[in-house]
């Protein structure tokens, strides 16, 4: 089998990826690239095509337009090496309840084409990375809700795959075990390619190393954690707390040259948000302006974007263009 | 061939850690049990009447025994035996969610049903040796024709092997186990009517469709005879069951 694109660091190809079921759309032609040892975070609300775009990588549903390529296999003509070279974990981690964990871990690894004289050693290691030792030899149905989705994630490793696709892997978790999860697939990082899907901030800036934010079947933004955080589509935001509130001084900030905005945040003391310009350099301005103005300049401070605020942002302009 | 087995596998194992597969292999053996015990009483008073008049022939164990008991017994238990046995087999894997699993996994849609019927097939085998004291029984103890005891119980495999293709296709179309079963009892009945319609149309259609009669092949087998037809019809129904199954997979997975 040939790969329809050649051999390069891009192990995951998704170009223009369309997918409607009947007449509701999941995905409006999608593009995004995962490369080699990359941990990919697809970030969105609930609904935003996350786990639609995930199935059509792992070969379970197709697209309706678009292709996807996964270390240089077609997900639709070459489905059956995508499948070798994956590991997935559904929304849903799918367990035969009645058998016990090492029993199902071997047989995931036999139907995952690990030869005979590796099971044994890959089940362990598994087990082992997945903190499953304690619980082996016990079954499966019978396991906490933690445990289960352990025992998920070591189904979806069992076979070292290149590729990992973990669809929302600390759902339903206790902080301790997001904990530990989390920082199981960052380690995975650099020997394995993985996307994962969240809805969760958090989640992205703790494991992945770039995002792509999509909402309602687009992606609205596709960079680097830190580019993300720090581009500031909105440029950037000072806080700045007075000692009075007095009339007249958020018009006056809103007049100095590079303020964008200027909001009263509710509460004491009361604090101005000034929205500014990318490079803004009228800090000084601003603070002699505050001081002039008479109502006591108490602190003044460059508050950093996060992920949330362009989360939001991205996902309310979006939700405002389709409205 | 690894793949296969390794889906095969699974399921004789997740069938025999379920207390259901207890049930199903207790009403197997005890309804097979007592439908002999049944068959070997009447015969006793029957010989008492075979006595009485004399020169008539003398019915056999074989035929007062042991094929009462293939047709009577061990075909009619199938009815219940082969859709509980069956019912399970894919519609659990879309309930729980390890279809997902199945699919994803680098194993062709052909690998992952002909796993799931042969470890079927493979569960019925092991109920049905469980009732081998029944034919070790007449043949150690009675003079019954061996001929007939292995040709019947070929005969009743393949049909079981029949239902359960049947029943591994209806178990793809849902994912509520009931609902499998019924649909795989509904599919067994159309198969023995549709047989029952083609003997009875061969009067006046020439007999066209005297190839579908699941009776008549069933009879041969019972009668110790291994035709060849019989073994193509049951194969060939069996196979198309397990075609249909995959393209059902298949257009599940491209809608």
């Amino acid at each position: 089998m040939t790969p329809f694109l050649e051999f390069d660091l891009r192990m995951i190809i998704v170009d223009r990826l369309e997918k409607s079921y009947g007449g509701r759309t999941a995905l409006k032609g999608i593009s995004f690239r995962v490369h080699r040892g990359e941990v990919l975070g697809l970030l969105g609300p609930n609904g935003a095509g996350k786990t639609t775009t995930m199935k059509i990588l792992t070969g379970l549903i197709p697209a309706t337009g678009g292709r996807a390529s996964v270390a240089g296999f077609d997900v639709h003509e070459q489905s059956l090496e995508v499948r070798r070279r994956i590991g997935y974990l559904p929304e849903h981690p799918p367990l035969y309840r009645e058998m016990t964990v090492r029993g199902f871990l071997r047989f995931v690894a036999e139907l995952r084409g690990v030869p005979r004289s590796k099971r044994s050693a890959k089940v362990d290691r598994a087990i082992e990375q997945c903190g499953l030792a304690e619980v082996a030899g016990r079954i499966v149905g019978r396991l906490s809700k933690g445990y289960r989705q352990r025992v998920g994630l070591a189904q979806a490793i069992v076979h070292d795959p290149e590729v990992l696709i973990l669809d929302e892997p600390t759902v339903g978790l206790d902080p301790k075990q997001i904990v530990d999860i989390r920082s199981l697939v960052k380690g995975f990082g650099g020997e394995r390619t993985v996307i994962l899907s969240t809805h969760i901030l958090p989640e992205v800036t703790m494991t992945c190393q770039r995002v792509v934010i999509i909402t309602r079947g687009s992606i609205v933004a596709e960079d680097s954690i830190a580019n993300l955080t720090g581009r500031g589509e909105m440029g950037e935001r000072m806080a700045i707390t007075v000692a009075r509130d007095l009339d007249g001084v958020a018009s006056t900030l809103a007049g100095i040259p590079g303020v964008i905005g200027v909001d009263r945040a509710p509460g004491e003391p009361p604090t101005y948000h000034v929205s500014v310009e990318r490079g803004f350099s009228g800090k000084e301005l601003l603070s002699a302006a505050v001081v002039q103005s008479g109502c006591g300049l108490l602190e003044m401070k460059t508050v950093p974007e996060t992920l949330e605020d362009v989360f939001l942002d991205l996902i309310t302009e979006e939700h405002g263009v389709a409205a | 061939m690894r793949a296969i087995l390794a889906v095969a596998r699974r399921e004789i194992y997740s069938f025999f850690v379920s207390p259901a597969a207890y049930v199903v292999a207790t009403i197997f053996i005890v309804t097979v049990s007592v439908w002999f015990l049944v068959l070997i009483f009447q015969n006793i008073s029957a010989q008492l009447t075979v006595q009485l008049t004399p020169g008539a022939r003398q019915p056999t164990l074989t035929d007062k025994v042991l094929r009462p008991f293939l047709m009577n017994g061990l075909f009619r238990v199938l009815w219940l035996v082969a859709p509980l046995i069956s019912m399970r087999l894919l519609s659990e894997d879309r309930k729980q969610g390890t279809a997902d699993l199945l699919l994803s996994s680098p194993i062709t849609t052909l690998q992952l049903v002909l796993g799931k019927y042969l470890g079927a097939l493979a569960i019925m085998a092991i109920l049905f040796v469980a009732t081998m004291h029944i034919p070790l029984f007449l043949v150690l103890g009675g003079n019954v024709d061996r001929g007939v005891v292995f040709a019947g119980y070929l005969g009743v495999f393949l049909t079981a092997a029949m239902f359960l293709a049947a029943g591994v296709f209806a178990s793809s179309l849902t994912e509520n186990q009931i609902v499998a079963a019924l649909l795989t009892m509904a599919t067994m009945l159309g198969i023995f009517l549709f047989g029952k319609l083609a003997e009875a149309s061969q009067r006046f259609l020439g007999g066209v469709f005297t190839p579908f009669s699941l009776g008549s092949h069933l009879e041969d087998f019972i009668r110790g005879i291994l035709d060849s037809s019989g073994f193509v019809y049951f194969l060939s129904m069996s196979a198309f069951f397990v075609f249909l199954t995959q393209r059902t997979i298949d257009s599940q997975r491209w809608r």
